[in-house]
């Protein structure tokens, strides 16, 4: 599936905008809202409401933001064996949950990589200045994270992802406002 | 656990699941079978002074970034779910490089993108430094210092110098476990050895043309 990424800066508005672009997991219409700035990450679950605004996953500039994005969509197609006859095959609601995760944090100028977990687990990976992060998404919204500051290592499992909004512990450690 | 015929038994009823490492540790807790039999096909357990080889898979191990390459968080992410495999470098012989590399990419020979799967190198794992890595459990009066990754001897019909790498779970969380793992694959990476650099067997037929 083609990337649709509008490279319009949306933290400019002032108001809560709603453009179509973004399909995460390549499948059916879901919604991000991208609030303004005092609401940088949040955005509804998907309701399935058919709501025909569809928001768009902001593009920060960062094309490793992209490069992530496309690498996550590749990736969510290995099967079982992929490294080894063991691995397991890649978890389509973990990497859905990824895509979301995305969402939320496309604004924070991170350099992003993603890659795949030996149990099919999808990974983001951001870096920024001092802040390194590691995210695996276990399926279900749970995500095991590890945040590390400088002098200040964290790492724990979370529960509870609703695709929308980050988890508010992410957002402060990452420095975003949740 | 303390016999060879528990050990055994332990590996033989872990299963081939993402769950594997963790019925190894329930079974054989703080790392108990690790100098003992846990195959049938090798008898002699890893040994302190070994060293196991890691094949690095182009593109599945490593990360292409500002015009060089690294090992990334999948190299060893295994170790906390299957098992991390490697070859033990003194006991295999040509052949068994041969049958490992040509089995894992006749099993899976392309990548995500589409691109054929290459050998990247290897990475040489002393056993010593495996077995000295630690991590600690501070509880309201202690800190315990935990082995935090095992060596096992689990030769297999074919390959009687396979060998798996894996965490020390114990209880630890998910993400406790990935951050051992992903600093295990971090110091590696200065153990790093390029397709022609490695001698003990030749690569040149499995690296990228």
């Amino acid at each position: 599936m083609a990337l649709q990424l509008y490279s319009s800066n949306l933290l400019s508005h002032t108001v809560e905008q709603f453009v179509p672009t973004f399909l995460p997991s390549g499948g059916s219409k879901r919604y991000f809202k991208i609030g303004n700035g005092d609401h940088p990450v949040s955005a509804p679950a998907d309701k399935g409401t058919g709501d025909p605004k569809i928001i768009p996953l902001p593009s920060s500039g960062s094309r490793t933001f992209q490069r992530a994005l496309a690498t996550l969509r590749k990736l969510r197609s290995l099967s079982k064996g992929w490294d080894g006859y063991r691995a397991a095959p890649a978890d389509p609601g973990s990497f859905e949950d990824a895509e979301k995760f995305l969402g939320c944090i496309s604004n924070g100028s991170f350099n992003v990589s993603a890659n795949i977990h030996a149990e099919g687990h999808a990974v983001i990976e951001l870096e920024r200045y001092s802040i390194k992060a590691h995210f695996r998404f276990l399926g279900d919204g749970k995500i095991a994270a590890i945040i590390d500051l400088p002098n200040d290592e964290w790492d724990d499992d979370l529960h509870g992802f609703d695709g929308a909004t980050l988890p508010r512990v992410v957002a402060e450690r990452l420095g975003l406002r949740g | 656990v303390s016999t060879v015929l528990d050990c055994l038994e332990v590996f033989a009823k872990a299963g081939e699941d993402a769950h594997r490492v963790r019925r190894i540790d329930s079974g054989a807790p703080h790392c108990a079978c690790e100098s003992q039999q846990v195959s049938q096909y090798q008898e002699t357990p890893v040994e302190p002074d070994e060293y196991l080889v890691r094949i690095v898979f182009d593109p599945t191990h490593i990360t292409k970034e500002n015009g060089g390459t690294r090992l990334n968080s999948a190299t060893f992410s295994d170790a906390k779910s299957f098992g991390s495999p490697c070859i033990r470098r003194g006991i295999s012989d040509s052949e068994e490089y041969k049958r490992t590399i040509e089995a894992i990419l006749k099993n899976s020979p392309t990548a995500s993108d589409g691109t054929a799967r290459t050998v990247h190198g290897v990475i040489i794992v002393p056993v010593s430094e495996i077995r000295k890595m630690t991590y600690e459990i501070k509880d309201n009066h202690s800190t315990a210092q935990h082995q935090a990754f095992a060596a096992y001897a689990t030769g297999e019909s074919d390959r009687p110098a396979h060998a798996e790498i894996m965490v020390a779970l114990g209880n630890m969380s998910n993400s406790k476990a990935d951050r051992l793992a992903i600093n295990f694959s971090k110091s590696m990476n200065n153990n790093f050895v390029d397709t022609t650099e490695f001698l003990d067997f030749d690569l040149s037929p499995y690296v990228r043309k």
